[in-house]
């Protein structure tokens, strides 16, 4: 039973991070990326050291693991803060949706922010 | 914090009553000790302890609700979403009454919740800037962070 948990927590953490390394192909710009990176990659190790937990049991590692997952939880979210902040301070290439709003559709950086 | 501090001695108590000390015998002991204090606060002097508490629950379940629901809309946003649908831009946000800690842990939840992420803290610690994946109607995005993050947070610490 632990062990069909443990394996199930595994399996949804790596699908997260995989989630996030797809989000970061896919989507346009670096604000946007972050967003994807941030969350789905905070989960995904987040579950797996759960998973882990499961697996190795309370004698053998104690609170340990529950310390990692409180330094990875709280890491992480900082990392992509300072990734998008530099982004917004270096002015990087925003990406802008194209229609509707700018009537010349310049793909590049388009406004400053 | 007093009634803090008790509650750890009766935890620490528990443990050295009882048969076995692990980790577990010890956070019965704490919850068994936060029950006799909230029964008997009256007498004991725990001020708003017990509420802070609940609160601090409340908040945890809050947010990791909806820190699970934000995984699963940037997984779908991710997989099956299109550019096209995107709308991504800065709003700002305003924090102007609340002190530098709570900006802290708000800033930290807006980052993991749906939507959002926080981008920058203006030096007077008044506004936030955020951005958003959907910042077609900011006012909505503004309302949820107040219903979903800042009312459970100023329910804990104040």
């Amino acid at each position: 039973m632990t062990d069909l948990l443990a394996s199930w927590l595994l399996l949804f953490g790596a699908a997260f991070i995989l989630i996030a390394a797809v989000g970061a192909v896919r989507l346009p710009d670096v604000l946007c990326r972050s967003h994807a990176v941030a969350k789905a990659s905070t989960l995904g190790i987040f579950s797996m050291l759960l998973g882990l937990w499961l697996e190795l049991g309370t004698e053998a590692v104690g609170l340990k693991i529950i310390l990692a997952i409180l330094f990875q939880v709280t890491t992480i979210p900082a990392a992509g803060h300072l990734v998008s902040l530099l982004a917004k301070q270096k002015d990087l290439p925003r990406w802008r949706p194209a229609p509707r709003q700018a009537p010349p559709p310049t793909s590049g950086p388009s406004r400053p922010a | 914090m007093k009634a803090l501090a008790l509650n750890l001695v009766l935890a620490t108590l528990w443990l050295l009553l009882g048969r076995s000390r692990t980790t577990a015998d010890f956070f019965i002991g704490f919850v068994v000790g936060f029950a006799g204090l909230s029964a008997f606060s009256a007498v004991l002097d725990t001020g708003d302890y017990p509420r802070r508490v609940w609160a601090l629950i409340r908040f945890i379940a809050g947010f990791l609700r909806e820190f699970f629901l934000a995984n699963l809309s940037v997984a779908r946003r991710v997989l099956f979403g299109s550019n096209a649908t995107l709308q991504p831009d800065f709003l700002t946000y305003d924090v102007a009454g609340l002190t530098r800690g709570e900006i802290l842990v708000l800033s930290y939840c807006i980052t993991l919740t749906p939507g959002t992420t926080t981008v920058q803290i203006s030096d007077d610690f008044r506004t936030l800037t955020l951005h958003a994946l959907d910042a077609s109607d900011p006012d909505a995005v503004r309302r949820g962070i107040d219903e979903r993050l800042r009312h459970p947070l100023l329910r804990l610490t104040r």
